[in-house]
């Protein structure tokens, strides 16, 4: 037996360099740049030194005038510094897809689909062992170079939508690239550019280990994320330029809870007490100086009862708090005229959220004056019956509203056929990528299936990204040849929706290396991306108890809790 | 276990393979599963949980986190891993077995089917097998007992034991076991045409492109069991094609005729409300006749109920009546010359008795007076010829002149050459048929020696009247009396007369002639016509279908015999239940009511069947729907109406069951 | 209302014309003296494919073929639109008269009663193993049952250490033993009955009367272990009756589905 065994060199951290053509001429040129030549790099310590940051993190990308370098909508996962050259920001309205040349997920042909038929295998997780000893250069699914293309009317562009121009030393898709949200706009080449793409680990390498950079980061993290923003809210949008600048510039950027937030939450999951786990950022009660706006991230909004915080809603990307009482105040209405604001409702940060501060002030000087009253108030929705909520704070408690296509299974329909299981196995060689258990309430199941979060912390502390937003729809995909198999990504999702496994060669071997240590990849779900026809589960369902849900949506249960 | 909170956690729980199939042996046994499962062949794959690595001089644990990770008690000294255990033997999985269990079946399913082509070689390949495994049921009990006995299920299926070649192409060839009815069954019609009928025949217009060939299996679906009914035909069927739709007999059927059940006359003229009006009343009263049932067999009762024979029904009335009426075929012509005066009559004839006696007496030597000639005898004797005798000479009967010089010639042949000369001259009369039927039995020396008085002007001196009837001799004539019903001679002078005048215009014959025929059938057919039969006999003007130049031709025919009426052969009606229901006898007049208003024999003066008035009041349809009607009785069409014309069987049929009788009975002894 | 519904709907509306469809031209057939026997059983024939293809539908879910669910509402309404196209075709008769065509509609009726006993099934079940509120992947409750015995023996030796008596361990393997070695009353748990508690109920108070104060303890410990092994037994029972019957079904389908085949064959041989 030990004869047969096929061993491979152990993957590590930086063994899959980001660019593959970074050299270390290259390097020493970045260490001259300004912008790199002030940092202490004695801060960094002997296993990330800055310099293995730039070799292996980041790669130079070389623009001509046209050429996009991110798009509006892409989930991206690095951070772009300019070298050299100009690039121009599309502001508003944004370029349409056509014009950004977005092509679909490559999906696999009818008949490359239907040869999975044979081509399968009945060995569990087989792997062509020859792919992990070439990898090649872009193999890592961030925006690079690789998806580069071309405007075509640069200046027609130029005068038909409001753009900024970016010049050497600023940095952009920081945002993205940390709050792990989609590109909030498309940047395109002006003029012939070099543009250093550094991915989000070597970007949190920077900002935690020196200090400029972590200035730098924030307050460029500030200065995108605000314009945006607030020229997207329906609060704002009737606001001139100038009057939308003036609120800009007096709102207050804040985040709450840790970036990594799924490691106390799982530790307090644990304990059964997940409905504690959140940063308070509102307390009801509390005098408003302002409305908050979410910019990334959930925030729960709940009342006192009893004992405990009855969850009324939670508010995603784009939603308000605070906004009902601030306006009752300002308006004079009825017996509150007068009386001092009064917070009716609390906000805690699940997870982490980006929050935009606006005061009242601000407000009262350009908003209200021209705005439709607020129809209901948050508070009153503590009306409903308290069992009516029960799935809704399950929902939160359990931070399933992270997850975009989570999958829910009705359990009064569910005959336990395990069609779901097969359909998928037969999309993904053979293999299972869920595991058809999960906690449940009432008759709702959500599975150990990866919900493609809108936070995903997994992708948190991989440290090869083989981890990724996949750019055509935004599924959380592994790259099973980048993958080593270190678990990261498992221990941090709060759902357990990530498996290692250990692969073996097509004659069912199990891969090992050098020293006879299995090699192990992390699998999930990956809402085949890849396959014709979306989620083969949900396709495959003989009794529609199995859906791909957004829990973000207005109604995931469909009418469930009437 | 279930109840542990992070029992979902990677290091837990991994994936679940439903769409393996085997599962662990042990797990199966209700023991605890091994993590690493059965292999894809099924064998067990959990013997031991690592294969260790010699790292320098000392084993090193391998063991996979999905197992646990490296284990504390690392391998044994030997290298092999220290948490071994037996192997299992791992079963299919639920959906395996499914899939295993369906080829069972699969194959128990083929083998029953191999088993038929094997152990049944005669039905794949072979003839006369009369059992199969194929069959869909059992045959009806006729059909079991003719066709399947004797030729087996070729009999109807001819891919039927003749091997695969012939399934083959009966697979893919279209074949109707129904081709194969008519080797047994025949019909007025071809077999393939709705009712037996060509629609030209039946004057109906169908739609273009209208497929009218049928098919024996269309309706008559067999393999339903011994006593099933193999022709289940509907009314809807019916309405389906035919264009009064029916949906129920009292309400949709067309009233019957002024005149039904008939739409002809009888073949007899046998007025029934003279009869029970002016002839019967007294026997009636007397109680010698009783009534209906007197004539009509109620035993043979069907269709119709046939009137017994004419001996038995008629005769005591009838019967001189027919008897009594001759047919002249020769007499003493009237005559103003005597055409023999040249003629050696002695040389041909023999001598007549006064001659004879003359002759005699003079031989003797007695003193005789030579017997004198009647010079007058043609003029004071004679007649006009008898239309007949005009009719065979092709002269007018009522012109001496005219006839003068053939009745010579003809009446010196006969005393030439005998009664040859009548028959050659009876037979050259148009369209007449044998001498030997309109003859027979006429003594050749009869006829000349009775001419040959006349020629010698003297009358026939016949031996004696002949009893009963036949031909006979009243000395100026030569006469056909009838010698009772249903005379053949009688018969075939009328068959013949009532078409003579056609047949000699037909033969091109001239004005005399034509009138001569013409006379013929006149007397025949008045009241003194040769036995009279025409009073009760019907004569009917048919199509003749037998000159076979496709020309339809009228002729005239005596309706001899009673004959059923066939002028609805669709139609049939069956009297015997109807008889019993309503008691015997005398209530046939529920149905059927004299009309004494309706001139009844009139008809029978003329040759159109279909002009004439029934002696009976027609029976109404609601005499009918007094019980056939929705809840009491069927009143379905095939109640009263037949699919079929003139079903019948094949001759062939009769020679196969006389051959299985024969062979049986060989078999038997 | 559902998507699912909708399709319902819209099938049960289709089969209802094609069965109409089918019944009308059959009756033309009929009337004009014609053989209906033809149309509707190549109907019924295609009827049985599409009913095979919703197997073969599960083996190809790689690529898109419709979803699922609404392939189910339309094997349903299928199957039932094949018993109502058989009566057309036999024209009423229940039994045939022949042997094969005996086995012919013998088989199909026994399709026919599984997959209506199938349908129930997964309409009735999936809702009581709901309430039975333990979720386990049926495949695992071996596992899991061994599991709970391993535990029920620890709990039995540490008994026998702690008490020193061996009533408990004595009482385990008599009894105890027996229930825990696999799933136990399963057509009492497929029935709603309630067997396996009362099973419990009884001989655990039978117990409690020889069991001392620290023995009484454990056997506390021994019940929760039995009560919970019950509802595994029940999810056991219920989960996998609504696996096994299948078993049946397919199988029947396989042999319907061949032996209609010989009959084309026949009648084309023999009578088309």
């Amino acid at each position: 037996m030990a004869t047969a065994v096929e061993t491979m060199a152990r993957p590590q951290r930086w063994s899959t360099p980001f660019g593959p053509d970074m050299t270390e001429a290259i390097v020493d040129e970045l260490m001259a740049h300004p912008i790199f030549a002030g940092i202490d790099a004695s801060r960094f310590p002997g296993n990330t030194p800055l310099r293995g940051i730039l070799l292996n993190d980041t790669r130079v990308n070389s623009f001509g005038p046209g050429d996009i370098v991110v798009r509006e909508g892409d989930y991206g996962n690095s951070a772009f510094l300019i070298l050299d050259g100009s690039l121009q920001v599309v502001i508003s309205p944004g370029l349409p897809q056509s014009v950004l040349g977005r092509a679909s997920a490559a999906k696999k042909g009818f008949f490359e689909a239907l040869s999975q038929l044979w081509t399968n295998s009945w060995r569990p997780e087989v792997r062509d062992p020859s792919r992990y000893g070439a990898v090649a250069g872009s193999v890592h699914g961030g925006s690079g170079s690789a998806s580069v293309s071309f405007l075509q009317d640069v200046p027609a562009i130029l005068d038909k939508h409001q753009t900024a121009r970016l010049g050497p030393e600023m940095i952009f898709g920081e945002l993205a690239a940390l709050g792990r949200i989609p590109r909030t706009a498309t940047v395109f080449a002006e003029t012939d550019a070099r543009v250093l793409e550094i991915r989000w680990q070597g970007l949190r390498e920077l900002r935690r280990f020196d200090t400029t950079w972590r200035d730098k980061i924030d307050t460029a993290y500030r200065k995108n994320a605000l314009g945006n923003a607030l020229a997207e809210s329906s609060m704002f949008k009737h606001l001139s330029p100038d009057q939308l600048k003036a609120v800009a510039d007096r709102t207050l950027f804040e985040t709450h809870g840790a970036f990594d937030w799924h490691t106390s939450y799982k530790r307090m999951l644990a304990q059964g007490r997940e409905m504690e786990h959140g940063t308070p950022i509102a307390r009801e009660g509390d005098y408003p100086d302002g409305i908050l706006m979410v910019r990334a991230g959930f925030a729960r909004v709940s009342k006192r009862l009893g004992n405990g915080e009855r969850t009324l809603t939670y508010l995603g990307a784009g939603d308000v708090y605070g906004l009902e009482e601030i306006y009752a105040a300002w308006s004079g209405k009825g017996s509150e005229k007068g009386t001092e604001v009064v917070l009716e409702t609390s906000l805690t940060a699940l997870g982490y959220v980006d929050l935009l501060r606006i005061p009242r002030q601000v407000l009262e000087e350009y908003v209200f004056p021209t705005m439709t009253p607020p129809q209901t108030r948050m508070g009153e929705m503590a009306g409903v019956e308290i069992s009516a909520d029960a799935l809704k704070e399950w929902a939160v408690g359990r931070r399933y509203i992270n997850g975009t296509r989570a999958m829910l299974i009705d359990l009064n329909r569910c005959t336990r056929c395990d069609d779901c299981v097969r359909a998928c196995a037969s999309t993904h060689g053979g293999n299972p990528r869920f595991v058809r258990h999960g906690q449940t309430f009432d008759h709702w199941m959500v599975a150990n299936s990866c919900m493609h979060c809108a936070d995903p912390v997994c992708m948190i502390g991989c440290p090869t990204g083989a981890i990724s937003r996949s750019i055509q729809d935004g599924s959380v995909v592994i790259n099973d040849d980048t993958c080593i198999g270190c678990g990261t990504c498992a221990a941090s999702c709060p759902y357990d929706n990530i498996r290692l496994v250990q692969v073996a060669n097509q004659r069912g071997e199990p891969l090992v290396d050098s020293e006879h240590k299995p090699i192990i990849k992390a699998t999930k779900c990956d809402y085949c991306s890849t396959n014709p026809g979306g989620p083969a589960c949900q396709r495959a369902c003989p009794h529609d108890a199995l859906r791909r849900v957004d829990f973000r949506g207005a109604d995931p249960f469909e009418g469930a809790h009437k | 276990m279930i109840t542990d909170s992070d029992r979902f956690s990677y290091q837990k729980s991994s994936y679940e393979r439903p769409n393996f199939p085997f599962v662990c042996g042990r797990a199966c046994a209700f023991g605890k599963p091994c993590a690493q499962g059965p292999t894809f062949a099924g064998a067990c794959g959990g013997t031991s949980q690592c294969a260790p690595f010699r790292n320098g001089d000392r084993w090193e644990c391998r063991r996979p986190p999905s197992s646990g990770g490296p284990c504390a008690d690392g391998p044994l000294p030997d290298g092999s891993c220290c948490m071994q255990q037996p192997p299992c033997k791992p079963r299919p999985s639920i959906r395996r077995l499914r899939g295993r269990i369906s080829a069972v079946v699969a194959v128990f399913i083929l083998a029953l089917i191999a088993a038929f082509l094997h152990f049944e070689p005669d039905a794949f390949e072979g003839d006369r097998t009369i059992f199969s495994s194929v069959m869909p049921g059992q045959l009806s009990g006729a059909h079991s007992n003719f066709a399947l006995a004797d030729k087996g299920c070729v009999a109807c299926h001819e891919a039927h034991g003749k091997g695969i070649l012939a399934w083959a192409e009966a697979f893919v060839t279209a074949n109707s076991p129904g081709e194969n009815c008519v080797d047994c069954h025949a019909f007025g019609g071809g077999s393939a045409s709705p009712h037996n009928m060509t629609f030209q025949t039946a004057g109906v217009t169908l739609p273009a492109g209208a497929d009218v060939r049928t098919d024996c299996v269309m309706c008559h679906t067999e393999h339903k069991g011994q006593d099933a009914d193999i022709a289940p035909m509907k009314d809807a069927q019916c309405n389906s094609c035919h264009e009064t739709k029916i949906t129920a007999f009292g309400r949709d059927h067309p009233a019957f005729g002024e005149r039904f059940p008939h739409d002809r006359r009888p073949s007899i003229a046998f007025d029934h409300v003279a009869h029970f009006g002016k002839h019967f009343p007294e026997k009636l009263a007397a109680g010698e006749t009783r009534t209906c049932v007197d004539c009509h067999d109620v035993g043979k009762a069907a269709l119709t109920v046939p009137p017994g024979s004419f001996e038995a029904n008629c005769a005591s009335c009838h019967l001189t009546g027919i008897t009594d009426r001759t047919l002249r075929i020769a007499s003493v012509p009237f005559l103003e010359e005597d055409p023999f005066a040249d003629t050696d009559l002695a040389s041909i004839c023999p001598p007549t008795a006064d001659l004879k006696a003359y002759l005699l007496a003079k031989a003797r030597g007695e003193d005789a007076e030579a017997p004198e000639a009647d010079e007058y005898f043609f003029e004071d004797n004679g007649d006009n010829l008898p239309p007949a005798l005009a009719l065979a000479l092709g002269v007018a009967a009522d012109d001496p002149d005219g006839y003068i010089d053939a009745i010579g010639a003809f009446y010196k042949a006969i005393a030439e050459d005998g009664s040859d000369a009548l028959a050659e001259r009876i037979e050259g009369m148009p369209g007449a048929p044998g001498a030997a039927a309109l003859l027979a039995g006429l003594d050749g020396e009869l006829v000349r020696q009775a001419v040959c008085a006349w020629m010698q002007k003297v009358e026939y001196e016949a031996p004696g009247d002949v009893a009963g009837g036949g031909w006979s001799s009243d000395g100026m004539s030569i006469n056909y009396r009838p010698v009772g019903h249903a005379d053949p001679v009688a018969r075939a002078w009328f068959d013949f007369a009532v078409n003579a005048e056609a047949a000699a215009k037909d033969a091109g014959g001239d004005d005399t002639v034509v009138a001569q025929a013409a006379a013929l059938r006149d007397v025949l057919l008045s009241e003194y016509g040769l036995g009279n039969c025409t009073k009760c006999h019907a004569v009917t003007q048919v199509t003749d279908a037998s000159t076979g130049d496709g020309q339809d031709k009228q002729k005239l025919m005596v309706e001899w015999g009673y004959q059923a009426v066939k002028d609805r052969p669709y139609v049939h009606y069956d009297h015997g239940p109807h008889v019993n229901l309503l008691g015997p006898g005398t209530l046939c007049s529920t149905c059927h009511k004299e009309n004494a208003q309706a001139n009844f024999s009139a008809s029978f003066k003329q040759f159109d069947a279909t002009k004439f008035e029934p002696g009976f009041l027609p029976v109404k349809q609601e005499t009918c729907t007094e019980c056939h009607t929705p809840g009491k009785v069927r009143q379905d069409c095939l109640l009263c109406h037949e699919y079929h014309l003139e079903p019948h069987f094949n001759r062939s049929m009769g020679f196969q069951s006389a051959g299985r009788v024969e062979a049986g009975g060989k078999e038997g002894g | 209302m559902r998507a699912v519904h909708r399709a319902l709907v819209l099938f049960w509306l289709l089969a209802a014309a094609g069965f109409a469809i089918v019944a009308w031209d059959a009756w033309r057939t009929w009337l004009t003296n014609g053989e209906p026997a033809v149309v509707t059983g190549y109907t019924l024939a295609g009827l049985m494919v599409f009913l095979g293809l919703f197997n073969t539908r599960k083996k190809l879910s790689m690529i898109p073929l419709g979803r699922g669910a609404y392939w189910t509402a339309a094997h349903g309404i299928a199957g039932a639109l094949a018993l109502s196209v058989f009566f057309l075709h036999t024209r009423g008769t229940v039994i045939p008269d022949g042997s094969y065509e005996r086995l012919l509609a013998g088989l199909f009726y026994l399709v026919t009663i599984t997959g209506v006993l199938g349908y129930w099934l997964q309409r009735m079940l999936p809702r009581r193993l709901t309430e039975n509120g333990l979720e386990v992947i049926w495949e695992r409750i071996p596992g899991e049952i061994a599991e709970i015995r391993e535990k029920a023996e620890a709990i039995v030796e540490e008994a026998a250490d702690k008490s020193a008596s061996d009533t408990l361990a004595r009482y385990y393997m008599e009894t105890l033993a027996w229930f825990f070695r696999r799933p136990r009353f399963p057509l009492s748990h497929f029935f709603g009955a309630r067997a396996g508690d009362a099973w419990i109920r009884r001989e655990f108070t039978a117990m409690r009367r020889y069991v001392d104060e620290t023995e009484s303890g454990y056997l506390q410990q021994l019940e929760q272990l039995a009560l919970l092994k019950n509802r595994l037994d029940f999810a056991w029972s219920v989960n996998g009756f609504l696996k096994i019957w299948l078993l049946f079904h397919v199988p029947l389908a396989v042999g319907t589905l061949l032996v209609m085949i010989w009959h084309i064959i026949l009648v084309h041989v023999y009578l088309l």
